[in-house]
């Protein structure tokens, strides 16, 4: 997307705009060196975007029609990648999310994202599902999944199912998967039910911090009328919420992802044989880089006889996005109008030339992310995608036979 | 005088020579720092022995001067005019007698990795430190000798130069002033992650490539490949690898930017078709340097890139390794596959004894201000901010003027 | 009469084994002069007793033919009495096969030159009559400042002028400095402390409004006419500190940017004014700027007028946006810069002013400055990170402009020292005009010994650097002095007392010699016969390279001698044993030779080196006696001449190219191949490929065959 343009850009800073992105987001992108290392290690980078160096630079410089203007903005996933190396250390999705956020307070979101937030707020979901069918999945569980409400009692461990588990047909198998997990575990537990809401972390990155506000403080009041140890969610993106935000907000919690709770607890579980495959794990990047968590996950399918745990290239603090954080998992056909290739279908190829056979994934996204890619890149029937909830169960079967 | 690379020698040659009596303490078994290590100064592409050689000249002339090496600084105390310094002097296991005739490291059975090439070669484990050391003297590595338990260098020496019982010792002077220049070290490489420097054999540091260019390094000067030995064709240079970077060294180190221009211009000089790229933020060439920069620039062969290398692959069918940088002004992202990458790794000052050369004395980076308070200090060279040749031998006479001016007990002021 | 002489042959780190060494005691003992030879396993242990014994005994120089000179120097130092030191170790045992008839033949040679040498060695009579401890300091800006703190902390008495009415330099129009290291606040100049802490000083004299008019003598004593307001003075000083600093580019360089013509279009000076006097302002309308952009002119475009932009531009720029930054913080400044030259710590005030509101750094090439309808100036900028080519729109445009040093006459306010010496009134000038030496690791070599520059005029810096080189400058003033006091030489021939004679009845007054002195060192007198003035010399010997009938000499080393060294060795008649006379320098190709024999590399045994102080010392008589003597070639090995030159005597290598043609006329008078006498360059790091380059020229002088003055 580089302009070559004949006309001269009129460079008039907008020192309001410049005070307003600081006061959202810190004034870390008033250092910005321009010295690309950010757009090189972006997963867009051979995509022709110059994302996020050319917006670094529009913020600095108060550039705000330009900036405002430039589809890199709605592109970003909020992966972090670039921020995990700048030598200036500026905080790159800090400042996209903060121009997001400017940016709609005075125009009006793409029509995907303005779908998604739209169902966020009125269904609590942004699937756009009912509210009241928020636990419907329990019913193929095959196990007995309590819920707070009619429990009346403390819990070990309350397990924040989120959107995508409790309403897409392949999150509900993860959902499932991990009711059964926690049978076998023995695990004291219970989930929230139809009075979970959606987290709007992504949302949040999005630019609609509103969105974010409510939904916290629904969720916390909820939580504090309930007692127990540890709050527990498959989701990396509400994981993050509840770890680094909701502190703040007035939510102090033990917060842990599901593998992270799983991992302590792995030696418990009776793992059998499961068909050997070659198995490559894609890095979330709301668990991995932005919140340090890359070993769990990996101790998981370790733990599972009969797979082999390969890695990629970009893997761990380096890994690549899946192409779905940031609110862009509701916007592909915004984004496929701006790039080539998406993120999803990048990794898959990736997850192929590594020699994998299936792609284990444990955020809620990734699943349908990546089957989509799979299929649009002509590898179906190549690449198993599964959560690893779906992987610990099968062995669990195995055990069990 | 505490450290003898260029900015030491030449404090204590300068402070001499106007009629101080001057104590030289190194560290190393030979003087010269990091200067005897590159193969070429820029910008004028000269070999560094050529003013190594005058100096230890007028070392050798100098009766003013007292060396010792091996030796550290242990403690300090005292102020200006009566410091009281206590010095460390390591076991070389060689004493004064030896000739330096060889015959020692003919018999020695045991190899080391050769700090000198920074482990791209080896030596005995009786060496001298390079064909021009100074003192001429052979040093032998405690930490891989066999002493007793071997012993032939003994049996090989005509001279009973070699003391496999010779222990630390203590020295005590009192001394007027203090100048210290205990120049750098260079970055740990495996810090940068993202540079790929332990994965890959042909991705090199700039004073590793130094080594290689030297004609009395590991490869007597032919640019080859590590990995195989071919010769190199193309050589990406990549500027500020850990510096100006707050997840490393948030400072400039000076100089890299001058050093990889000069070594791109010796790559392109010694192998008639190689490439060099040059990626950069900024391109520091400030003052008279720029002609210099200019010139390199404009060989056809050499190529300036504004933009960051930031990745580093391996092409997984080809094995080549390919840089990756946006080429901001002119094109956008591009992927360059080289035979060899350069990583242009700064300057870490090097530590010293606590007390008043301690880390309190030093700012957050570990260098000293020009006046190390107390009236009596002084540092010069690396130790001071990471600079040039030309500036630490300013420096090292500017500290040697006050040095003097602090002995001759007048008042004194940086 | 021969003095007595004592030959001592080591037969230690293989010489023994190499070479018979009781036949070359044999060899030695033949020699005129030879009172005592001895042998010894190590002579540089215990036995070096036994040659201080005989010195003190009555012999009156000695032969050490053992090592390298380079090496065991203070062992073999016998105090006032001669040592010549014939290299048997590096230069036979360790580079050629032991025990070979060519190698002993070698080694019998480099004896005989070696003997021949010391018996032509006579102790130098220092010249000490000019010794005053005191230092002029010609400027008195930071540089000169320093200089005469320094000086005055350590002792010496100083004068310090400056044609101005009041010190201080250019820091008088500063409004504040940049800070360094990790600071991040302006700094205050402390002007008033400094001068006071300079002009209190006992040991200092202030004389403002003084200019020099003239500098004649030499280091131990100048003579300075001084020259205050149209009332004259003579001062006389041991040494010279030059520290006249620089003046702001002229404004002719940055039409192009509309100085001149733009008022609102001012230069960093004019914005140095305008902080001191409180606001920013447009000057065309005395109303506030709003929207500053300063450029720091470092693009190509500029880099054609002063090719040395970026020492201190930057962090000027990034100072003056700070100005405007406190004296109007609802300003924006744009910086509009090539590269952000923020070398090492400024890196980390480059970060501190970027992270102020409303100061913005544009990497880019300005263009052309224009004027809009409404008043605004506008700022093309090309070369931008974006890809494209940007506007900005400003107020107030303030141009970096360069610093020239006041040498430089495009500085528009050329200072001198008026130098009444021959060879003319200025400083030689270095490259892009600057006072500098060519030297990184000897940054004030010095082509008028004695005379030290510091500051702006000596390089490209910034006043924390001027500072430190005021001081410097100062030492190596003290240096000079000191050194004079004694009658030594200065860099790089510390210490040597001996200075060139005359044998003026020979003198043809032709003037070669004060022409071709790398340092003024020789005047002329009344009947155009050469003076030395031996304070200024540097003992390098070009001047008796240079004399075409050979009148100059010093005690210990002079066309005689070198003839003689020449003479002594055989030239056998075998076609198979041809000798080629090697003149080495001591700087660079003798230690080269060294580093061969250290990596016990070898060549050809025909080669006979004769050391010498530098190529420009050869007279061209050595090499032409030489071939005609018979020797079937001459190689003069030295260091790299031309733009990039490494002779330490500056000149020492081209002036003898020039002279070996002359050399290689004769030759082909002679109906001898020009090639036979040839200049090779070398250095000590080029070691590995010197036994190739001497064998090359083995081969081709074989192919010529032997000389047929061999013989005659």
């Amino acid at each position: 997307m580089s302009q070559s343009g004949l006309i001269p850009l009129p460079v008039r800073p907008d020192l309001g705009f410049i005070d307003r992105l600081t006061e959202l987001a810190g004034d870390s992108f008033t250092q910005c060196y321009q010295c690309g290392t950010c757009s090189v290690v972006c997963p867009f980078a051979f995509q022709g975007t110059g994302l996020p160096r050319r917006e670094m630079a529009l913020a600095q410089w108060g550039l705000k029609d330009e900036l405002l203007a430039s589809p890199n903005l709605w592109v970003c996933t909020t992966c972090g990648n670039c921020a995990r190396v700048c030598p200036r250390e500026v905080d790159i999705p800090g400042t996209i999310r903060a121009a997001r956020e400017l940016y709609l307070l005075e125009r009006d979101p793409g029509r995907e994202l303005a779908t998604a937030f739209e169902n966020t707020s009125r269904h609590g979901n942004p699937l756009g599902q009912s509210a009241r069918k928020r636990a419907d999945w329990i019913a193929g569980a095959g196990v007995e999944v309590p819920i707070m409400a009619g429990l009346g009692r403390a819990v070990e461990v309350l397990f924040f199912t989120e959107c995508y588990w409790s309403y897409h047909p392949r999150g509900i198998d993860a959902a499932q998967a991990m009711a059964r997990i926690m049978a076998a575990l023995g695990a004291d537990w219970a989930v929230l039910g139809i009075e979970e809401r959606c987290v709007a972390d992504s949302q949040r990155l999005a630019g609609e911090s509103g969105i974010f506000e409510e939904a916290a403080a629904a969720n916390i009041a909820t939580l504090d009328r309930y007692q127990f140890t540890r709050l527990v969610t498959p989701d990396p993106h509400a994981y993050n919420a509840f770890r680094n935000l909701y502190p703040a907000l007035g939510g102090s919690y033990q917060v842990q992802h599901y593998t992270q709770f799983l991992a302590e607890r792995i030696d418990r579980l009776s793992l059998g044989p499961v068909a050997s495959r070659r198995v490559t794990f894609h890095d979330p990047c709301y668990l991995g880089r932005h919140n340090g968590e890359f070993e769990a996950p990996r101790r998981l399918i370790e733990a599972i006889p009969g797979l082999e745990l390969i890695e990629m290239g970009h893997c761990r603090a380096n890994g690549y996005c899946c192409g779905g954080g940031g609110g862009e998992i509701w916007n592909s056909g915004y984004t496929r109008e701006h790039v080539d290739e998406r993120l999803s279908e990048v990794r898959v190829r990736e997850a192929i030339s590594a020699g994998a056979e299936v792609l284990a994934v444990c955020c809620p996204f990734e699943v349908s992310l990546f089957e989509d890619a799979v299929k649009s890149t002509g590898h179906q029937g190549e690449l198993e995608v599964r959560d690893i909830t779906e992987l610990l169960d099968e062995a669990l079967g195995a055990a069990a036979n | 005088m505490v450290g003898g690379g260029i900015a030491g020698m030449t404090a204590a040659l300068e402070a001499a020579e106007a009629g101080a009596q001057v104590y030289l303490v190194e560290k190393n078994p030979h003087l010269g720092g990091r200067v005897a290590q590159l193969s070429r100064y820029f910008p004028k592409l000269c070999p560094p022995a050529c003013g190594l050689e005058i100096n230890f000249q007028r070392l050798r002339d100098n009766q003013n001067i007292r060396l010792f090496t091996t030796a550290e600084v242990e403690e300090l105390r005292g102020g200006p005019g009566h410091y009281q310094v206590r010095i460390r002097r390591d076991p070389r296991y060689v004493n004064d007698r030896c000739t330096a005739c060889g015959a020692c490291a003919q018999v020695c059975p045991v190899d080391r990795p050769n700090p000198f090439d920074y482990g791209m070669s080896t030596t005995k484990t009786i060496y001298l430190s390079h064909e021009m050391a100074y003192p001429m003297r052979y040093a032998i590595d405690g930490s891989t000798c066999l002493f007793e338990e071997c012993g032939k260098c003994v049996a090989a020496c005509p001279y009973q130069a070699i003391d496999l019982q010779m222990e630390a010792a203590t020295v005590e002077l009192e001394v007027g002033a203090v100048i210290v220049a205990t120049g750098w070290q260079p970055y740990d490489a495996r810090a940068i992650t993202n540079l790929a420097f332990e994965h890959h054999p042909d991705v090199i540091t700039n004073v590793m490539f130094e080594r290689m260019l030297a004609e009395n390094g590991p490869t007597e000067g032919r640019v080859l490949r590590p990995s195989d030995g071919s010769a190199v064709r193309s050589a990406a240079f990549v500027q500020c690898a850990g510096s100006r970077d707050r997840l490393h060294l948030a400072y400039c180190s000076g100089i890299c930017c001058l050093a990889s221009l000069k070594e791109a211009s010796l790559l392109v000089e010694r192998n008639p078709e190689a490439q060099a790229h040059v990626f950069y933020i900024d391109l520091r060439t400030p003052g008279t340097y720029q002609a210099f920069a200019s010139k390199v620039i404009d060989h056809p062969r050499v190529r300036a890139v504004k933009g960051k290398v930031a990745d580093i692959l391996t092409d997984p069918q080809s094995g080549q390794l390919v840089v990756v940088a946006d080429d901001m002004v002119h094109g956008g992202m591009e992927r360059t596959p080289v035979d060899l990458v350069v990583l242009a790794t700064g300057m870490v000052p090097n530590p010293g004894p606590e007390g008043p050369l301690g880390p309190d004395a030093r700012d957050a980076f570990g260098f000293f201000e020009e006046s190390i308070g107390g009236e009596g200090l002084f540092a010069a060279g690396c130790a001071r901010a990471p600079v040039d040749v030309a500036t630490s031998t300013l420096d090292a006479t500017a500290a040697a003027m006050r040095a003097l001016g602090v002995v001759r007990g007048v008042r004194v002021e940086a | 009469m021969s003095p007595r002489t004592g030959v001592y042959i080591c037969s230690g780190c293989s010489i023994g084994e190499s070479v018979d060494v009781d036949a070359l005691s044999s060899v030695a003992a033949a020699e005129d002069g030879v009172t005592v030879t001895r042998t010894s396993a190590a002579f540089c242990l215990e036995d070096a007793q036994l040659i201080a014994k005989d010195a003190a005994d009555g012999v009156d120089t000695v032969v050490v033919a053992a090592c390298s000179q380079r090496v065991n120097r203070q062992v073999f130092r016998l105090g006032t009495t001669p040592v010549r030191r014939v290299n048997l170790r590096e230069q036979v045992a360790w580079s050629q096969p032991a025990r070979a008839e060519a190698t002993q033949a070698l080694a019998e040679d480099l004896l005989r030159m070696g003997i021949a040498a010391a018996t032509r060695t006579a102790p130098a009579t220092p010249y000490q009559d000019d010794h005053l401890h005191s230092i002029l300091v010609v400027g008195a800006g930071p540089a000169g400042l320093s200089a005469a703190a320094a000086a005055a902390d350590a002792g010496y008495e100083v004068t310090l002028v400056d044609r101005a009415p009041a010190p201080g330099g250019f820091l008088g129009r500063l409004f504040r400095g940049y800070p360094s290291g990790a600071d991040s606040h302006l700094q205050d100049l402390q002007l008033e402390s400094l001068l006071e802490r300079v002009t209190t000083h006992a040991k200092v004299t202030l004389q403002t409004s003084t200019a020099v008019r003239r500098v004649s003598g030499q280091p131990g004593r100048f003579r300075v006419d001084l020259d205050h307001d149209g009332q004259t003075s003579e001062a006389e000083v041991g040494a010279v500190v030059f520290a006249t600093g620089f003046e702001p580019a002229p404004d002719q360089f940055f039409g192009r940017y509309g100085l001149g013509e733009l008022g609102d279009v001012i230069t960093s000076v004019g914005m140095e004014e305008m902080a001191s006097r409180g606001d920013i302002v447009r000057p065309s309308t005395g109303q506030p700027a709003q929207r500053v952009v300063i450029l720091a002119c470092d693009g190509p475009e500029d880099s054609a007028n002063l090719p040395y932009v970026g020492s201190v531009t930057s962090m000027v720029a990034l100072k003056q946006a700070m100005y405007v930054h406190q004296l109007r913080p609802d300003a924006t400044v744009h910086i509009v810069y090539q590269d952000m030259q923020t070398p090492g710590l400024d890196e980390l005030y480059y970060r501190h002013v970027q992270g102020q509101r409303g100061i913005f750094l544009v990497r880019g090439q300005a263009g052309p400055v224009r004027l809009q309808e409404d008043g605004t100036l506008t700022v093309p900028v090309a070369g931008s990170v974006l890809g494209r080519e940007l506007e900005l729109a400003a107020d107030l445009v303030v141009l970096q402009v360069g610093m020239v040093p006041t040498s430089d006459p495009r500085s528009g306010a050329q200072s001198s020292l008026h130098l009444d010496y021959l060879q003319g009134e200025s400083l030689p000038t270095h490259r892009a005009g600057f006072l500098d030496s060519n030297f990184l690791c000897f940054p004030f070599e010095t082509r008028r010994t004695g005379i030290y520059t510091a500051g702006s005029v000596h390089r490209a810096q910034d006043l924390a650097a001027c500072v430190r080189d005021g001081a410097a400058a100062a030492l190596k003033a003290v240096q000079a002095v000191e050194k004079s006091a004694q009658g030594a030489a200065v860099h790089p021939r510390v210490g040597d007392l001996g200075y060139p004679q005359f044998f003026m009845q020979k003198c043809t007054a032709c003037g070669r010699c004060t022409q071709e002195c790398p340092f003024g060192a020789l005047e002329l007198d009344a009947q155009r016969h050469p003076v030395i003035e031996p304070n200024r010399c540097r003992r390098c010997g070009i001047c008796m390279g240079a004399c075409p009938v050979q009148v100059i000499s010093f005690p210990d080393y002079s066309v005689e001698m070198l003839n003689a060294m020449q003479k002594s060795v055989e030239l056998p008649e075998d076609d198979d044993k041809p000798r080629v006379l090697v003149l080495a320098c001591e700087n660079d190709a003798y230690p080269a030779l060294d580093m061969v024999g250290i990596n016990r590399l070898q060549y050809p045994a025909h080669f006979r080196t004769i050391p010498v102080r530098c190529l420009g010392s050869v007279n061209q008589v050595v090499v032409a006696d030489a071939i005609q003597r018979g020797y079937d070639g001459v190689v003069l090995l030295g260091c790299r001449s031309g733009d990039n030159y490494q002779c330490h005597f500056i000149q020492g290598s081209e002036l003898l190219g020039v002279r070996m043609d002359n050399v290689r006329e004769t030759l082909g008078r002679l109906a001898l191949e020009t090639d036979r006498v040839q200049v090779i360059e070398t250095s000590i790091a080029d070691a590995r490929a010197l036994p190739g380059k001497l064998t090359a020229f083995a081969s081709e002088i074989a192919l010529m065959g032997p000389n047929p003055m061999k013989g005659f």
